[in-house]
């Protein structure tokens, strides 16, 4: 019965042979086929990567990321590094491309084909046993560009992932690590093919409140809503969100991330974030802006129910006896949850989880979507 | 224009150009983000089906392993249900067993009221046995077991002994039980089991509420379909109770009913059993004056209807008994009391009883004794009663020999298809056994084929040969005949000679050219020409003319016919046996004897003589034989074109491969070694035989 099993190992050693070192021997023996380590933002991100490929077998791939926060089944911790070994019935090929801010579709495109040649195919021929781990350079906000290269072959296929972060918020690039390789600015896709059940997810805190807001008037190339249902785009979402225009700022978080807006996609909702209310009252998307969009109106949930609810209803739901789990959590999630007081809460539901590894991420993706606010999660199964 | 004013109005057009490329850019941003939709919505679509696909496939596994556990269950109530019908029905046969004992045995000399007693234990271990009857039913209906045996009924007499039996239950009462049952429903195509318990339960329900008055049991005929109606004059059952008299354990609640006992079981048998058989039940009622069932039964008139379920009765094809020698019976059971009431009544009826109480016993005697016909209980020791009955019907000296299974279980349908002629379930009045051990026995050679295209003139001529005690089996048209004459090889042929396709006159002719020598009676309405007259004659045929009192005639015939048949009818197959050791000649001849013509030869040379002038159908040859071995006269019979078509089976005491290699090299078709076993001995002969004559029609 086919299954792939996934091993996590971390070490808070800022020293990289150390870490690297300290972490690969809780792997023992197990024999991984592609190893994914993230590093704290902080951290030296081409020493730890150099000192994790010179103790790794050669056929086994590596892949590191900078992150915003570490994950395991032990919550969101920070200052670790964090290995997600995945190992068993899969094969695995890496792929990536740079220049992520002058030309993010090619660089998509160069990094799906080179992972696809790997594994003796065509992108066009991906079939439902394919699927893909993207993670991409996240302060360049190019995902939607860069998921238009990597999908242009084939809209098919399933990707899920987030963009390599730092420690400070919104600020720095993201490093990511192939093989040797370290690099910002870049994209990397690690494509798999495995016959074990697996699926990817998405899941946020946020609830439809039935209302809905047009936007109206926008500047497609800087992503800004100038006009929402006619009105000064500012005051409307402040009207919206029953708070003085002023409060709608991250200088206000609590209150900024309380209000959120998504668009509607079969039965499910792609939070759409709001991502700065500008001097002009005009809005800054996080996404990209369409006119006549129509998007609803969320309020947030319970996060640290509906995460847990996440790990123990929707993905055993979904995967049979889950056995391995790849995260990839956005940081206004651990942002919000620091805010309010829940991030332990937050932080004890990762132990529902499968066996896992993770981030805390730069906005992120799922199949050809950027989303915001949101955990992505690629998790594997077994069907004994 | 200036360089200046040139350059910038160059720079204007290229950030004009640039703002359309970018919208273009966004807007193709935006297209493929609405394709992105379209395939998300599409994924979900997929994953719901995914998700329904795998709840479908969860509920069709939880569905199979709910009912394997149904199965489960209902095997072990099943297993359950068998031992115990089998562990009640025993002691209950004892019980009544013993009182018939004491009651013939020590009848005399018990007081009257010992002997009210003994029938008082003797009709409660009845009314038991009914209720144990009744609730096994039910489990059956209920598990789908019941089976059905499509045979043919005299109903007629089944009704006159259903009549007969609930007399007894309105003795001291003022009520006339009649019986009206119209011409044409003389013979039903039916189940006479089932037939009898509809029967005697709507009967014995009428006679338990009918105090005064009249009980009737009418039976009709509507086209093929039987209608049998049961009408009383008795207390009747109230309107708003008549909708559930046919459910389980409902009885008619009326203190004044409670008098008469019972289990409410009676009804909703009817209606089951009814079902079963294709048919429908209802009853019209009137408070105080008596009550109406009238069962209807679809087809079951239909003679010439295919019986639908799969199961018939074996005809009974009863073996020789030479006249003025006792019938031989194996009675085969383990329960000493069957074994003394039984074997008691059947001497007293003329029968010789070889009793034993195991299965292996069982055939050896059977093999041995070559009986009449066998008894046969099914749980029996060593060896159970349904693999005795196959090893019987699979030998083919006792193949036609009629089987009586006597057993605790009721599994007629299983019984019939193993090739029973009847099946009785214990306990049994041992008349009942005398009964159907004398139908299946007939004083006289064989079983009488009638051969008739037309169905009524068939039944009737059987009837009366029955009548007469003899076994009876019928063929629709000649091929049928001569496919039947091969088989079963009756005794005597009563032969119509108008039928289509192949007529009587080629059918007798068929029958001679194959060297069949049995009698044949020509039952024929046709004025005869002198050639056909001179057919007949050499196809030695006796003729009756139908007409007057022919089936007399043919009964009379018949008669005598069987009675001078006292030679085999047909040639025995030779078997030449070449061997120089005369004790080994002496066990093969008492071997085969009866079943094949032994011929036989001391050496190679001899042998090889009378294989060119006996032309035996197959030889049996020694290998190591004095002068010329057996090998070599082996490879001289295979070499001789005239010869080589008789097969060679080596019987020897060599044993190596080489040996065994030498001979089928030589042409030996099968090999024996010594001390050869009977039963192997005859398989082999009757496989190479067998073979043989394929080849030979190929």
């Amino acid at each position: 019965m086919a299954t792939v099993r996934l091993l996590n190992a971390t070490s808070s050693s800022p020293t990289p042979e150390t870490a690297a070192e300290e972490a690969l021997t809780k792997l023992g023996s197990f024999a991984p086929k592609v190893v994914l380590g993230f590093i704290p933002g902080p951290w030296d991100q081409r020493a730890h990567h150099q000192a994790l490929r010179a103790r790794l077998p050669k056929g086994v791939r590596l892949i590191t990321s900078s992150t915003g926060g570490e994950i395991t089944n032990q919550g969101l911790v920070t200052e670790q590094l964090v290995l997600g070994a995945l190992g068993g019935d899969l094969d695995v090929a890496v792929g990536y491309g740079v220049g992520l801010s002058r030309d993010a579709a090619k660089a998509g495109g160069v990094a799906i084909e080179m992972a696809a040649q790997q594994l003796g195919t065509r992108v066009a021929n991906l079939d439902r046993h394919h699927g893909a781990v993207v993670i991409d350079d996240g302060f360049k906000m190019k995902k939607e560009e860069m998921l238009l290269g990597v999908l242009e072959k084939n809209q098919g296929l399933v990707l899920v992932g987030g963009g390599a972060s730092g420690y400070e918020f919104m600020k720095g690039s993201g490093i990511i690590g192939v093989d040797g390789e370290v690099f910002a600015d870049g994209v990397v896709t690690m494509l798999f093919r495995s016959t074990a059940p697996w699926a990817a997810f998405r899941s946020h805190w946020y609830e439809a409140t039935g209302q809905r807001a047009r936007l109206t008037k926008v500047d497609v190339p800087e992503r800004r809503i100038l006009e929402l249902d006619g009105q000064p785009a500012g005051r409307r979402w402040a009207e919206i969100a029953g708070v003085p225009p002023e409060h709608l700022t991250f200088a206000n978080p609590e209150q900024f991330l309380s209000w959120s807006m998504a668009m509607r996609v079969g039965r499910e909702y792609f939070l759409r974030s709001i991502a700065k209310r500008m001097d002009d009252d005009t809005l800054e998307s996080a996404n990209m802006v369409q006119e006549d969009l129509e998007l609803e109106v969320m309020r947030v949930g319970d996060i640290v129910s509906s995460t847990r609810r996440f790990f123990t209803e929707e993905v055993p739901r979904r995967v049979p006896n889950p056995t391995a789990a790849l995260l990839f959590d956005c940081g206004a999630r651990k942002l919000y949850a620091q805010l309010v007081g829940k991030l332990s809460g937050v932080s004890d539901a990762f132990a529902h989880a499968p066996p896992a590894a993770g981030f805390t991420v730069q906005f992120e993706t799922y199949c050809g979507f950027m989303v915001n606010s949101t955990l992505t999660a690629l998790v594997f199964g077994s069907e004994a | 224009m200036t360089k200046k004013e040139t350059d910038a109005e160059e720079l204007a057009r290229l950030r004009e150009e640039l703002a359309v490329q970018r919208g273009l850019a966004a807007r193709a941003v935006a297209s493929y983000q609405q394709r992105a939709l379209q395939m998300e919505v599409i994924r979900q679509q997929n994953e719901d089906l995914d998700r329904l696909a795998s709840e479908l496939s969860r509920s069709k596994r939880a569905e199979e392993e709910r009912a394997r556990q149904l199965e489960e269950a209902s095997r072990l109530k099943s297993e359950f249900l068998a031992n115990f019908s089998h562990e009640i029905r025993t002691p209950l046969n004892g019980i009544l067993g013993y009182c018939d004992l004491l009651l013939r045995e020590e009848g005399a000399r018990l007081t009257p009221h010992g002997r009210r007693d003994l029938n008082i234990v003797k009709s409660n271990a009845k009314t038991l046995l009914a209720l144990i009857n009744d609730i096994l039913d039910l489990s059956k209906i209920e598990a789908g077991r019941l089976e059905v045996v499509k045979e043919r009924v005299d109903l007629h007499t089944l009704g006159e002994e259903c009549v007969a039996t609930v007399r007894e239950l309105v003795k001291g009462k003022d009520v006339v039980l009649s019986l009206d049952m119209s011409p044409e429903t003389r013979t039903a195509f039916s189940d006479s089991l089932k037939l009898k318990q509809i029967l005697l339960n709507l009967l014995s329900n009428a006679a338990k509420f009918t105090d005064s008055g009249e009980i009737l049991l009418e039976a009709r005929a509507h086209g093929a379909t039987l209608t049998i109606v049961v009408e009383d004059t008795g207390a009747g059952i109230p309107p708003e109770q008549l909708e559930n008299i046919f459910e389980k354990f409902r009885q008619v609640d009326d203190a004044s009913r409670r008098k008469v006992g019972g289990t409410g079981l009676g009804l909703a048998i009817v209606r089951e059993v009814t079902r079963v058989l294709g048919g429908t039940v209802d009853v019209v009622s009137t408070l105080g004056r008596g009550s109406r069932f009238t069962v209807t039964l679809p087809g079951a008139l239909d003679r010439d209807a295919n019986p639908v379920p799969a199961v018939t009765r074996a005809l009974g094809s009863p073996v020789p008994v030479p006249v003025g020698q006792a019938p031989v019976i194996v009675l085969i059971d383990d329960d000493p009391i069957i074994v003394a009431l039984m074997k008691g009544d059947l001497e007293k009826e003329g029968f010789q009883v070889i009793a034993v109480g195991d299965g292996v016993s069982g055939l050896e005697a059977a093999r041995r004794h070559r009986p009449t016909a066998i008894v046969l209980d099914i749980h029996l020791p060593k060896l159970d009663g349904w693999t005795v009955l196959a090893e019987l019907k699979n030998d083919a000296a006792l193949a036609n020999t009629p089987v009586i299974i006597l057993s605790v279980e009721e599994q007629r349908a299983r019984g019939f298809a193993f090739g029973a002629c009847d099946y009785l379930v214990k306990p049994i009045d041992p008349e009942r056994l005398v009964d159907a051990v004398r139908r299946n026995v007939v004083d006289a050679k064989g079983t009488v084929l009638v051969v008739d295209d037309d169905s009524q003139a068939r039944e009737v001529v059987t009837r009366n040969l029955r009548a007469a005690g003899y076994a009876c089996a019928e063929a629709h048209d000649g091929e049928d005949a001569l496919l039947q004459t091969r088989v079963t090889k009756p005794g005597l042929l009563v032969l119509d000679l108008m039928m289509p396709r192949m007529d009587g006159f080629e059918v007798l002719a068929t029958l001679r050219s194959e060297g069949s020598m049995i009698p044949v009676i020509v039952l024929t309405g046709k004025t005869l020409d002198a050639d056909e007259e001179r057919a007949l004659l050499a196809g030695l045929a006796h003729v009756v003319r139908k007409g007057g009192l022919a089936i007399e005639a043919v009964v009379e015939q018949a008669r005598r016919l069987l009675r001078d048949s006292g030679t085999p009818q047909r040639r025995l197959q030779r078997v030449l046996y070449i061997e120089d050791s005369a004790q080994n000649r002496d066990i093969v001849r008492r071997y085969l004897q009866g079943e094949y013509e032994v011929l036989e030869a001391e050496d190679a040379e001899h042998g090889l003589d009378r294989v060119r002038r006996d032309a035996p159908d197959i030889v049996l040859m020694d290998l190591s034989l004095p002068h010329v071995d057996g090998w070599e006269a082996t490879r001289r019979i295979k070499a001789d074109a005239r010869l080589k078509h008789i097969p060679v089976i080596a019987l020897t005491a060599f044993v190596s491969r080489e040996d065994r290699a030498r001979a089928a090299d030589a042409g030996c078709a099968d090999y024996l070694t010594k001390p050869v076993e009977r039963d192997t001995l005859l398989r082999s002969l009757r496989k190479q035989l067998g073979a043989n004559k394929e080849q030979e029609n190929v």
